[in-house]
Protein backbone atom coordinates (compact mmCIF):
# COMPACT_ATOMS: atom_id res chain seq x y z
CA UNK A 1 0.00 0.00 0.00
CA UNK A 2 1.19 3.51 -0.77
CA UNK A 3 2.01 5.20 2.55
CA UNK A 4 1.16 8.73 1.55
CA UNK A 5 -2.07 8.26 -0.31
CA UNK A 6 -3.23 4.80 0.74
CA UNK A 7 -3.46 3.55 -2.84
CA UNK A 8 -3.13 -0.15 -3.43
CA UNK A 9 -5.28 -3.16 -4.02
CA UNK A 10 -7.98 -3.84 -1.52
CA UNK A 11 -7.35 -0.81 0.66
CA UNK A 12 -9.55 2.11 1.56
CA UNK A 13 -8.79 5.47 0.00
CA UNK A 14 -10.49 8.72 0.87
CA UNK A 15 -9.95 11.65 -1.47
CA UNK A 16 -11.54 14.64 -3.10
CA UNK A 17 -11.71 14.66 -6.91
CA UNK A 18 -8.92 17.30 -6.95
CA UNK A 19 -6.66 15.06 -4.87
CA UNK A 20 -7.42 12.12 -7.17
CA UNK A 21 -6.33 14.12 -10.21
CA UNK A 22 -3.14 15.25 -8.46
CA UNK A 23 -2.41 11.68 -7.43
CA UNK A 24 -2.93 10.34 -10.94
CA UNK A 25 -0.60 13.08 -12.15
CA UNK A 26 2.11 12.00 -9.72
CA UNK A 27 1.86 8.41 -10.88
CA UNK A 28 2.19 9.53 -14.50
CA UNK A 29 5.46 11.19 -13.61
CA UNK A 30 6.66 8.10 -11.82
CA UNK A 31 7.04 9.65 -8.41
CA UNK A 32 8.37 6.78 -6.37
CA UNK A 33 6.54 5.25 -3.46
CA UNK A 34 8.57 3.63 -0.76
CA UNK A 35 6.93 0.60 0.74
CA UNK A 36 8.20 -0.72 3.97
CA UNK A 37 6.74 -3.99 5.06
CA UNK A 38 9.31 -5.14 7.53
CA UNK A 39 7.70 -6.03 10.78
CA UNK A 40 9.73 -7.87 13.33
CA UNK A 41 7.88 -9.85 15.88
CA UNK A 42 9.78 -11.25 18.81
CA UNK A 43 8.04 -14.20 20.36
CA UNK A 44 9.29 -15.46 23.65
CA UNK A 45 8.74 -19.14 24.20
CA UNK A 46 7.40 -19.94 27.60
CA UNK A 47 7.49 -23.62 28.41
CA UNK A 48 5.39 -23.27 31.56
CA UNK A 49 2.02 -22.34 30.15
CA UNK A 50 -1.28 -22.24 31.98
CA UNK A 51 -4.64 -21.78 30.37
CA UNK A 52 -6.58 -18.83 31.69
CA UNK A 53 -10.08 -17.72 30.81
CA UNK A 54 -10.63 -13.98 30.56
CA UNK A 55 -14.12 -12.49 30.56
CA UNK A 56 -14.33 -9.97 27.75
CA UNK A 57 -18.02 -9.05 27.30
CA UNK A 58 -17.36 -6.56 24.53
CA UNK A 59 -19.71 -5.73 21.70
CA UNK A 60 -18.04 -6.61 18.39
CA UNK A 61 -19.18 -3.35 16.84
CA UNK A 62 -18.20 -1.30 19.89
CA UNK A 63 -15.31 0.46 18.15
CA UNK A 64 -17.51 1.36 15.20
CA UNK A 65 -20.35 2.47 17.45
CA UNK A 66 -18.03 4.66 19.52
CA UNK A 67 -16.72 6.35 16.40
CA UNK A 68 -20.27 6.72 15.10
CA UNK A 69 -21.18 8.52 18.32
CA UNK A 70 -18.19 10.78 17.80
CA UNK A 71 -19.44 11.58 14.30
CA UNK A 72 -22.89 12.19 15.74
CA UNK A 73 -21.44 14.67 18.25
CA UNK A 74 -19.52 16.42 15.50
CA UNK A 75 -22.69 16.71 13.39
CA UNK A 76 -24.69 17.92 16.36
CA UNK A 77 -22.16 20.62 17.21
CA UNK A 78 -22.40 21.99 13.68
CA UNK A 79 -26.13 21.29 13.37
CA UNK A 80 -25.37 19.10 10.37
CA UNK A 81 -28.20 16.86 9.21
CA UNK A 82 -26.62 13.64 7.95
CA UNK A 83 -28.33 10.99 5.82
CA UNK A 84 -26.94 7.57 4.98
CA UNK A 85 -28.28 6.46 1.58
CA UNK A 86 -28.35 2.70 1.19
CA UNK A 87 -29.63 0.42 -1.58
CA UNK A 88 -28.72 -2.29 -4.05
CA UNK A 89 -26.46 -1.21 -6.92
CA UNK A 90 -28.47 0.43 -9.69
CA UNK A 91 -31.42 1.73 -7.67
CA UNK A 92 -30.60 5.28 -8.74
CA UNK A 93 -28.94 6.57 -5.57
CA UNK A 94 -26.48 8.81 -7.38
CA UNK A 95 -29.11 10.23 -9.74
CA UNK A 96 -31.40 10.95 -6.78
CA UNK A 97 -28.47 12.63 -5.06
CA UNK A 98 -27.64 14.71 -8.13
CA UNK A 99 -31.23 15.87 -8.52
CA UNK A 100 -31.58 16.64 -4.82
CA UNK A 101 -28.30 18.57 -4.82
CA UNK A 102 -29.30 20.51 -7.95
CA UNK A 103 -32.64 21.48 -6.41
CA UNK A 104 -31.26 22.53 -3.03
CA UNK A 105 -27.79 23.90 -3.64
CA UNK A 106 -28.87 27.54 -3.88
CA UNK A 107 -30.83 27.40 -0.63
CA UNK A 108 -28.85 25.05 1.61
CA UNK A 109 -25.27 24.23 2.51
CA UNK A 110 -24.65 20.76 1.08
CA UNK A 111 -21.84 18.23 1.25
CA UNK A 112 -21.49 14.68 -0.03
CA UNK A 113 -19.48 11.61 0.95
CA UNK A 114 -19.49 9.03 -1.84
CA UNK A 115 -18.80 5.39 -1.08
CA UNK A 116 -17.87 2.86 -3.75
CA UNK A 117 -15.47 -0.02 -3.97
CA UNK A 118 -13.55 1.63 -6.80
CA UNK A 119 -13.44 4.75 -9.00
CA UNK A 120 -13.99 8.49 -8.65
CA UNK A 121 -16.99 8.25 -10.98
CA UNK A 122 -19.66 9.37 -8.51
CA UNK A 123 -17.59 12.08 -6.84
CA UNK A 124 -16.81 13.53 -10.26
CA UNK A 125 -20.55 13.65 -11.04
CA UNK A 126 -21.26 15.52 -7.80
CA UNK A 127 -18.26 17.82 -8.14
CA UNK A 128 -19.65 19.06 -11.45
CA UNK A 129 -22.57 20.50 -9.50
CA UNK A 130 -20.14 22.63 -7.51
CA UNK A 131 -20.63 20.81 -4.21
CA UNK A 132 -17.95 19.72 -1.70
CA UNK A 133 -17.49 15.99 -2.14
CA UNK A 134 -15.14 13.29 -0.88
CA UNK A 135 -14.94 9.84 -2.41
CA UNK A 136 -14.29 6.86 -0.16
CA UNK A 137 -13.10 3.82 -2.09
CA UNK A 138 -13.42 0.81 0.14
CA UNK A 139 -11.31 -1.47 -2.08
CA UNK A 140 -12.68 -4.92 -1.32
CA UNK A 141 -14.91 -3.60 1.48
CA UNK A 142 -18.65 -3.93 1.03
CA UNK A 143 -19.78 -1.07 3.29
CA UNK A 144 -18.76 2.25 4.78
CA UNK A 145 -17.89 2.28 8.47
CA UNK A 146 -17.81 5.08 11.01
CA UNK A 147 -14.05 5.55 10.82
CA UNK A 148 -14.15 6.06 7.02
CA UNK A 149 -16.86 8.69 7.45
CA UNK A 150 -14.88 10.27 10.29
CA UNK A 151 -11.85 10.62 8.00
CA UNK A 152 -13.95 11.73 5.06
CA UNK A 153 -15.79 14.54 6.85
CA UNK A 154 -12.45 15.97 7.98
CA UNK A 155 -11.71 16.62 4.32
CA UNK A 156 -14.99 18.44 3.88
CA UNK A 157 -15.31 22.00 4.96
CA UNK A 158 -18.66 21.32 6.66
CA UNK A 159 -20.57 24.52 7.26
CA UNK A 160 -22.99 25.13 10.11
CA UNK A 161 -26.46 23.68 9.35
CA UNK A 162 -25.30 21.70 6.33
CA UNK A 163 -27.12 18.81 4.82
CA UNK A 164 -24.67 15.92 4.48
CA UNK A 165 -25.46 13.04 2.14
CA UNK A 166 -23.45 9.88 2.66
CA UNK A 167 -23.94 7.55 -0.29
CA UNK A 168 -23.07 4.08 0.92
CA UNK A 169 -21.64 1.26 -1.18
CA UNK A 170 -24.39 -0.33 -3.31
CA UNK A 171 -25.26 -3.31 -1.14
CA UNK A 172 -28.52 -4.12 0.58
CA UNK A 173 -26.99 -6.30 3.28
CA UNK A 174 -23.76 -5.19 4.92
CA UNK A 175 -24.22 -1.41 5.40
CA UNK A 176 -27.21 -2.08 7.67
CA UNK A 177 -24.94 -3.16 10.51
CA UNK A 178 -22.61 -0.18 10.55
CA UNK A 179 -23.80 2.98 12.25
CA UNK A 180 -22.04 5.98 10.69
CA UNK A 181 -23.45 8.57 13.09
CA UNK A 182 -26.15 9.60 10.63
CA UNK A 183 -29.56 10.92 11.62
CA UNK A 184 -31.40 8.52 9.34
CA UNK A 185 -30.70 5.66 7.02
CA UNK A 186 -32.62 6.15 3.79
CA UNK A 187 -33.19 2.91 1.88
CA UNK A 188 -33.86 3.28 -1.84
CA UNK A 189 -35.61 0.62 -3.87
CA UNK A 190 -36.40 1.00 -7.56
CA UNK A 191 -39.45 -0.45 -9.28
CA UNK A 192 -37.22 -2.49 -11.61
CA UNK A 193 -36.38 -4.62 -8.56
CA UNK A 194 -38.78 -7.09 -6.97
CA UNK A 195 -41.55 -5.66 -4.77
CA UNK A 196 -40.79 -8.42 -2.25
CA UNK A 197 -37.28 -7.11 -1.60
CA UNK A 198 -38.18 -5.86 1.91
CA UNK A 199 -38.95 -9.49 2.83
CA UNK A 200 -35.77 -10.79 1.25
CA UNK A 201 -33.47 -8.19 2.81
CA UNK A 202 -35.32 -7.29 6.00
CA UNK A 203 -32.30 -6.09 7.97
CA UNK A 204 -31.84 -3.00 5.83
CA UNK A 205 -35.53 -2.09 5.92
CA UNK A 206 -35.57 -2.60 9.67
CA UNK A 207 -32.54 -0.35 10.13
CA UNK A 208 -33.89 2.49 7.95
CA UNK A 209 -36.33 5.26 8.83
CA UNK A 210 -37.08 6.40 5.30
CA UNK A 211 -37.83 4.32 2.21
CA UNK A 212 -37.71 5.88 -1.24
CA UNK A 213 -39.39 4.00 -4.07
CA UNK A 214 -37.56 5.28 -7.15
CA UNK A 215 -38.11 5.07 -10.92
CA UNK A 216 -41.91 5.22 -10.62
CA UNK A 217 -42.02 6.52 -14.21
CA UNK A 218 -41.30 2.91 -15.21
CA UNK A 219 -44.27 1.45 -13.32
CA UNK A 220 -46.37 0.89 -16.49
CA UNK A 221 -43.67 -1.41 -17.86
CA UNK A 222 -42.90 -3.58 -14.84
CA UNK A 223 -44.80 -5.89 -12.49
CA UNK A 224 -43.83 -3.95 -9.38
CA UNK A 225 -46.79 -3.41 -7.03
CA UNK A 226 -46.07 -0.32 -4.91
CA UNK A 227 -48.66 -1.12 -2.22
CA UNK A 228 -47.43 -4.70 -1.94
CA UNK A 229 -43.87 -3.47 -1.51
CA UNK A 230 -44.94 -1.00 1.18
CA UNK A 231 -46.93 -3.69 2.98
CA UNK A 232 -43.90 -5.97 3.02
CA UNK A 233 -41.67 -3.14 4.22
CA UNK A 234 -44.13 -2.20 6.99
CA UNK A 235 -44.15 -5.79 8.21
CA UNK A 236 -40.43 -5.45 8.81
CA UNK A 237 -40.61 -1.88 10.07
CA UNK A 238 -44.05 -0.41 10.91
CA UNK A 239 -42.56 3.09 11.34
CA UNK A 240 -41.01 3.41 7.89
CA UNK A 241 -41.85 6.65 6.07
CA UNK A 242 -42.23 6.40 2.26
CA UNK A 243 -41.54 8.66 -0.69
CA UNK A 244 -42.51 7.53 -4.19
CA UNK A 245 -40.66 9.36 -6.91
CA UNK A 246 -38.74 9.35 -10.14
CA UNK A 247 -35.41 11.11 -9.79
CA UNK A 248 -35.11 11.08 -13.59
CA UNK A 249 -38.42 12.76 -14.48
CA UNK A 250 -38.82 14.72 -11.24
CA UNK A 251 -42.22 13.19 -10.44
CA UNK A 252 -42.76 13.06 -6.67
CA UNK A 253 -39.50 14.88 -5.93
CA UNK A 254 -41.29 17.81 -4.34
CA UNK A 255 -42.33 16.08 -1.12
CA UNK A 256 -38.88 14.50 -0.72
CA UNK A 257 -37.20 17.89 -1.17
CA UNK A 258 -39.62 19.49 1.26
CA UNK A 259 -38.84 16.80 3.82
CA UNK A 260 -35.10 17.47 3.37
CA UNK A 261 -35.52 21.23 3.78
CA UNK A 262 -37.74 20.86 6.85
CA UNK A 263 -35.27 18.43 8.41
CA UNK A 264 -32.30 20.76 8.10
CA UNK A 265 -34.25 23.64 9.60
CA UNK A 266 -35.31 21.79 12.74
CA UNK B 1 -19.37 -9.93 3.00
CA UNK B 2 -19.26 -7.80 6.14
CA UNK B 3 -18.37 -10.97 8.04
CA UNK B 4 -14.70 -10.28 7.26
CA UNK B 5 -14.83 -6.94 9.09
CA UNK B 6 -16.72 -8.59 11.92
CA UNK B 7 -14.14 -11.38 12.20
CA UNK B 8 -11.31 -8.84 12.13
CA UNK B 9 -13.00 -6.84 14.89
CA UNK B 10 -13.46 -9.98 16.97
CA UNK B 11 -9.78 -10.87 16.71
CA UNK B 12 -8.78 -7.29 17.59
CA UNK B 13 -11.01 -7.26 20.66
CA UNK B 14 -9.58 -10.61 21.75
CA UNK B 15 -5.99 -9.44 21.27
CA UNK B 16 -6.70 -6.27 23.24
CA UNK B 17 -8.01 -8.39 26.12
CA UNK B 18 -5.06 -10.81 26.43
CA UNK B 19 -3.74 -9.10 29.51
CA UNK B 20 -0.06 -9.83 28.84
CA UNK B 21 -0.48 -13.47 27.82
CA UNK B 22 1.29 -14.70 24.69
CA UNK B 23 -1.02 -17.23 23.15
CA UNK B 24 -4.66 -17.03 22.27
CA UNK B 25 -6.37 -20.42 22.42
CA UNK B 26 -10.02 -19.67 21.92
CA UNK B 27 -12.51 -16.88 21.46
CA UNK B 28 -16.15 -17.28 22.46
CA UNK B 29 -18.67 -15.01 20.77
CA UNK B 30 -22.40 -14.63 21.13
CA UNK B 31 -24.11 -14.21 17.78
CA UNK B 32 -27.83 -13.58 17.77
CA UNK B 33 -30.03 -15.18 15.14
CA UNK B 34 -31.21 -11.66 14.17
CA UNK B 35 -27.78 -10.00 14.24
CA UNK B 36 -27.46 -9.99 10.45
CA UNK B 37 -24.40 -12.22 10.47
CA UNK B 38 -24.11 -15.41 8.45
CA UNK B 39 -22.48 -17.96 10.74
CA UNK B 40 -20.90 -20.07 8.01
CA UNK B 41 -19.40 -16.98 6.41
CA UNK B 42 -18.12 -15.80 9.79
CA UNK B 43 -16.46 -19.15 10.43
CA UNK B 44 -14.95 -19.10 6.95
CA UNK B 45 -13.51 -15.61 7.49
CA UNK B 46 -12.22 -16.59 10.85
CA UNK B 47 -10.36 -19.58 9.43
CA UNK B 48 -8.79 -17.29 6.88
CA UNK B 49 -7.73 -14.83 9.58
CA UNK B 50 -6.29 -17.53 11.82
CA UNK B 51 -4.01 -18.69 9.01
CA UNK B 52 -2.33 -15.29 8.93
CA UNK B 53 -2.44 -14.71 12.69
CA UNK B 54 0.10 -15.54 15.38
CA UNK B 55 -2.18 -18.17 16.92
CA UNK B 56 -2.21 -21.42 14.93
CA UNK B 57 -4.27 -23.29 17.56
CA UNK B 58 -6.96 -20.70 17.91
CA UNK B 59 -10.51 -22.03 18.00
CA UNK B 60 -13.59 -19.97 17.56
CA UNK B 61 -16.65 -20.84 19.60
CA UNK B 62 -20.00 -19.46 18.48
CA UNK B 63 -22.79 -19.29 20.99
CA UNK B 64 -25.92 -18.73 18.91
CA UNK B 65 -28.73 -16.81 20.60
CA UNK B 66 -32.23 -17.51 19.28
CA UNK B 67 -34.42 -14.63 18.21
CA UNK B 68 -37.30 -13.55 20.43
CA UNK B 69 -39.68 -10.66 20.11
CA UNK B 70 -42.47 -8.92 21.90
CA UNK B 71 -45.69 -7.88 20.19
CA UNK B 72 -46.15 -4.11 20.51
CA UNK B 73 -49.93 -4.50 20.31
CA UNK B 74 -50.74 -7.35 22.69
CA UNK B 75 -47.47 -7.88 24.54
CA UNK B 76 -47.12 -11.57 23.64
CA UNK B 77 -43.65 -13.14 23.53
CA UNK B 78 -43.02 -14.38 20.00
CA UNK B 79 -40.28 -16.59 18.58
CA UNK B 80 -38.48 -14.77 15.74
CA UNK B 81 -36.23 -16.39 13.17
CA UNK B 82 -36.35 -13.36 10.88
CA UNK B 83 -36.48 -9.65 11.63
CA UNK B 84 -40.19 -9.72 10.93
CA UNK B 85 -42.71 -12.04 12.49
CA UNK B 86 -46.45 -12.40 12.83
CA UNK B 87 -47.65 -12.29 16.42
CA UNK B 88 -48.79 -15.80 17.31
CA UNK B 89 -51.48 -14.32 19.61
CA UNK B 90 -53.06 -11.38 17.76
CA UNK B 91 -51.78 -11.86 14.18
CA UNK B 92 -50.24 -8.39 13.86
CA UNK B 93 -46.84 -7.69 12.36
CA UNK B 94 -45.85 -5.41 15.22
CA UNK B 95 -43.33 -7.74 16.79
CA UNK B 96 -40.21 -6.01 18.05
CA UNK B 97 -37.07 -8.07 18.65
CA UNK B 98 -35.94 -8.22 22.27
CA UNK B 99 -33.35 -11.00 22.02
CA UNK B 100 -31.20 -12.37 19.23
CA UNK B 101 -29.41 -9.24 18.03
CA UNK B 102 -26.32 -9.88 20.17
CA UNK B 103 -22.90 -9.70 18.58
CA UNK B 104 -20.30 -9.74 21.32
CA UNK B 105 -17.09 -11.35 22.44
CA UNK B 106 -17.92 -12.98 25.77
CA UNK B 107 -14.59 -14.56 26.77
CA UNK B 108 -11.21 -15.73 25.56
CA UNK B 109 -8.86 -18.47 26.66
CA UNK B 110 -5.18 -17.60 26.80
CA UNK B 111 -1.93 -19.13 28.02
Amino acid sequence: MCDTCGCGEGTTTIQTPAEAREHAHQHEHGIAHAHSDEHDHEHSNHQHSHTTTIEVETDVLKQNNLLAERNRGFFQAREVFALNLVSSPGSGKTTLLEKSVEALKDEKQLAVVEGDQQSMQDADRIEQLGIDVVQVNTGKGCHLDASMVNNAVQKLNLQQQSLLFIENVGNLVCPSLFDLGEHHKVVIISVTEGDDKPMKYPTMFAASDICIINKIDLLPYVDFDVERCKDFARQVNPNLEFFELSARTGEGMESWLKWLKDSVEV
Amino acid sequence: MHEMSIATNILEIAEDSMDGHDNLLSITVQVGELAGVELEALQFCFNALRASSRYPDLTFIIDEIPGEGECQKCGAAVKMDELFAVCSECGNFTVKPVRGQELRVTSIEVE
